[in-house]
């Protein structure tokens, strides 16, 4: 087997030479975000763990069996990195990864939207089943912020930071 | 049987209006294939070998109403096979209730939904052994009907299936494409638990059974049972699962119980080396000669393999993998195989602009 072995050890001094899916990766600042829904939406708090269930796909429909349909910031707005770190709890390749396996596994027939805040609170106006994730200072009276674990944002132990 | 299917029709009827409401035009394509280098000590030649090209499917066609499908086209000595691996039609009442009709990857364990025809979607290079490609130990297709749902408060999630359709077919490596060998459907249920916290936590069980009918001899029953415990969070990475068989001949044959199973351990390094992943496995499979279904068939279904690899994912899409197997196949020898295989995704996978069609108003 030397021959192999010398072959393995090759691959491996390749592999360390080439640039890595780790170094890709951006960073975008972390910022408060707020969950939001339609005004008239029957949704008024979540716990984190429900809405963990709704944004990994797991829960797909809400009581009314309307199709939930998410909406989280785009890769490099501000917010992407806060619903990755504490919604999802993946790093962005590990995202990508989590739902092409879950389309793979015929479990979702989609993934999430993405959107800017503006597009993402006239999505939610006029979905039915919408929910998107969005920086708080983009909230005002078009959307209803939902109470995550019994807290809004601003209040102290609120999560989504 | 009949009442059982004139009702899951029925149903979907009934559901058909709500359906001609609104409109979502919402397709994803994902494909996969591979690329490998083999040098063995196996009977199976060396060298460079085309893998699998899998292209898949999934398409919303009206509100809750979803179509899933797969083809594949693997090299084999002679050019590609093409393949049908999946199409099913699903259409969702809730969370709580969806029935599907179609082919499927049998939900039995874990990785033969997990991952199957999705090579860059797992850790190592290729498949364990009770799941391989072409192999008989586990059912692998499934033709049929198929309800399943979830229910879940916080974090947790349960999750169930139960399906009835045709059994193996007389290559017991295939599910009855074309219609069932005999007059026994065959049927399978499975249960699974994912708390939430860890994430990526799920721990399941399901059940097999069918009548499979040999080219000679009397058919033989199959009850199979696993159970698996699938940790993905990748820091650490643990997927587990057993399966054990029972084939009994009918007619007072021969009775034996084989059984199955697989210990792969990974770990996704921190830091700036987090392309790097690591990993092993333990599998084995015990087919006693006397069994009546599987003993027959071949000697190399008595299996052992350790084997080690390392996963470089060097772009988003793509992995290269390094393994080093040691095996018995049946025989007493220990062989040695090592094997680099690149396998990617694409396109790369992008969420949908929510501005774009699709959403409903």
């Amino acid at each position: 087997m030397s021959a192999r072995t010398i072959l393995a050890a090759g691959v491996v001094a390749a592999l360390a030479l080439l640039p890595s899916a780790a170094t890709q990766a951006q960073e975008t600042p972390d910022v408060v975000l707020a969950v939001v829904v339609a005004p008239d939406a029957p949704i008024d708090s979540v716990s984190l763990g429900d809405l963990r269930r709704m944004f990994l796909g797991d829960r797909q429909y809400t009581t009314q069996r309307t199709r939930i349909t998410l909406i989280v910031p785009s890769p490099g707005s501000s917010g992407r990195a806060t619903a990755l770190r504490v919604v999802y709890r993946m790093r962005e390749v590990e995202y990508r990864q989590y739902w092409v396996a879950k389309i793979f596994r015929a479990e979702v027939i989609s993934g999430p939207r993405i959107a800017t805040a503006e597009e993402a609170k006239r999505q939610v106006a006029t979905t039915r089943g919408a929910i998107a994730l969005i920086p708080v200072s983009a909230v005002d009276r078009t959307v209803k912020v939902v109470v995550v674990n019994g807290r809004r944002p601003g209040q102290t132990g609120y999560e989504l930071r | 049987m009949r009442s059982l299917l004139g009702a899951g029709v029925l149903a979907l009827l009934l559901a058909a209006p709500a359906a001609a409401q609104e409109r979502h035009p919402n397709a994803q394509i994902i494909g996969f294939a591979d690329f490998n280098f083999l040098t063995t000590e196996r009977p199976v030649p060396d060298g460079f070998r085309s893998g699998q090209f899998a292209g898949h499917l999934s398409a919303e066609l009206a509100p809750r109403l979803g179509v899933f499908a797969e083809l594949t086209a693997t090299a084999t000595a002679t050019g590609f096979n093409l393949e049908v691996e999946r199409s099913i039609l699903r259409y969702d009442f809730s969370d709580y209730l969806k029935l599907s009709a179609g082919r499927y990857h049998t939900p039995v364990g874990y990785w033969n939904t997990a991952f199957h025809h999705g090579q860059w979607l797992q850790t190592s290079v290729n498949r364990p052994e009770m799941v391989k490609f072409g192999g008989q130990f586990l059912p692998v297709h499934f033709v049929g009907l198929l309800a399943e749902g979830s229910v879940g408060s916080g974090g947790l999630s349960v999750r169930y299936h139960a399906g009835i359709g045709n059994g193996r077919g007389l290559n017991i490596a295939r599910g009855g494409d074309a219609g069932d060998v005999n007059p026994q459907r065959a049927w399978v249920a499975g249960l699974s638990v994912s708390p939430g916290t860890p994430r990526q936590l799920q721990i399941g069980a399901s059940a097999y059974g069918d009548r499979a009918t040999l080219a000679v001899g009397n058919p033989v029953d199959e009850r199979l049972v696993g159970a698996f415990f699938a940790w993905t969070a990748e820091r650490p990475e643990i997927i587990a699962e057993y399966a054990s068989v029972r084939h009994t001949q009918t007619g007072g044959g021969p009775r034996a119980t084989s059984k199955a199973g697989y210990v792969q351990l990974a770990y996704r390094l921190p830091g700036g080396a987090s392309a790097w992943k690591p990993y092993a496995r333990y599998e084995r499979v015990d087919v006693p000669p006397t069994d009546p279904l599987l003993g027959a068939i071949t000697p190399t279904l008595d299996y052992r393999a350790v084997l080690a690899g390392l996963r470089f994912d060097f772009a988003s899409v793509a992995a290269l993998k390094a393994e080093y197997r040691r095996e018995k196949p049946g025989g007493p020898n220990w062989l040695d195989t090592i094997i680099i295989q690149v396998s990617f995704t694409f396109p790369r996978w992008q969420e949908e602009h929510a501005s774009s069609e699709g959403v409903t108003p």
